[in-house]
């Protein structure tokens, strides 16, 4: 078992509740039951963003608790969500540039209809 | 626990290396390394996942018809599965603290089996496919099983494959990605069967379970990254 009075540079290991443990497994097999019951449905133009944030809800649990990022030094969660932002980043430069260009591609593909005919 | 004697005047045990003072800081060093290797791994995946983001926006109408292919049920199995699998590495990872090596053996051959488990499942559905014909790029080439299977789907009487909607793009976008987390998948295994044979062995204890934390981080992100394929490949109405 885990001793507290370690000690300095020896109290490394902090064994996550078997409670905790088991609680977050049984929230995502929930959340999947979720996602998947609720895709059912037809909400329209919301049914991607409901069903992203459930992944986003998640994937913060498997994080948090499973990667144990609650007890984690501040520079390893740094490097995590910050992972995270600059992939959020890139897509949104990489998905603004392309929208930039769209009216060209269409004036392209009905320059391309008109010298077909 | 055994120790190796130095010449240059100082013992340390087996399992913590020369160069560190302490096991704390052994194992934060080797965490640390572990989640800068995870960052990457995030901004790898981030590339197909704008892939997916720009085609499904072009696109939408193709990422809706290629639904008609996929098993939301295998996909919903698969996600369950790999859940298992995270929980019972975060199990191994408590146990190798605890010094609980029969459970942690056990932890890790229930890990292992889900993971292959979820690969026998990405089989079948591969198979079922390809036989379909529905594969790749240049590779792709529908035949008359897709169009039963589509007819089937959407209860439409579609005669002549030239009316199925060309997926070629979809399925291009769905083997990269589920192809590569499936690679990820085969890394694990290899990683936690390594695992297994030192766990066998009696390497860890209290003071050292770097190696298990490690792999297990690496696994929670092989989970996590399926967490959102699931929804972004089966879910789509």
């Amino acid at each position: 078992m885990h001793h507290s009075e370690e000690k300095p540079g020896y109290d490394l290991g902090h064994p996550a509740s078997m409670k905790m443990l088991v609680g977050v497994f049984g929230a995502l097999l929930a959340l999947t039951a979720l996602t998947v019951g609720v895709a059912q449905f037809n909400f329209g133009a919301a049914d991607l963003s409901i069903a992203m944030l459930i992944a986003t809800v998640k994937a913060t649990l498997v994080a948090v608790f499973f990667m144990h990022l609650n007890h984690d030094k501040g520079v390893n969660r740094l490097f995590f969500i910050g992972s995270i932002l600059f992939a959020g980043l890139f897509m949104a430069i990489a998905l603004g540039d392309a929208s930039e260009y769209q009216q060209d591609l269409r004036d392209f593909e009905a320059a391309q209809e008109l010298l077909q005919k | 626990m055994s120790s190796s004697t130095h010449d240059d005047g100082h013992d340390h045990p087996e399992w913590l290396a020369h160069h560190f003072e302490t096991p704390e800081q052994q194992f934060e060093a080797g965490k640390f390394g572990m989640w800068v290797f995870l960052v990457t791994e995030v901004l790898f995946f981030s590339g197909l996942f704008c892939a997916y983001t720009y085609y499904r926006g072009n696109h939408p109408d193709m990422f809706l018809d290629a639904h008609f292919f996929l098993s939301t049920k295998m996909g919903a199995i698969n996600t369950a599965v790999l859940i298992l699998s995270s929980f019972t590495m975060a199990t191994a990872v408590r146990n190798a603290q605890m010094e609980n090596r029969v459970w942690l053996i056990r932890n890790l051959v229930i890990t292992i089996a889900c993971a292959i488990g979820f690969l026998v499942v990405k089989a079948f559905e591969y198979s079922h496919k390809f036989h379909m014909g529905l594969k790749w790029g240049t590779f792709y080439n529908p035949n008359e099983h897709a169009l039963e299977a589509y007819n089937e789907a959407t209860g439409r009487h579609l005669t002549d494959l030239s009316q199925l909607p060309d997926l070629h793009q979809f399925f291009s976008i769905y083997y990269c990605m589920t192809g590569l987390h499936g690679v990820h998948v085969v890394l694990g295994i290899v990683a936690i069967s390594l695992l297994l044979r030192r766990a066998i062995r009696g390497d860890f204890n209290r003071y050292y379970f770097t190696a298990v934390d490690g792999v297990g981080l690496y696994w929670h992100l092989v989970d996590l990254i399926w967490i959102f394929l699931f929804p972004l490949m089966y879910l789509i109405h």
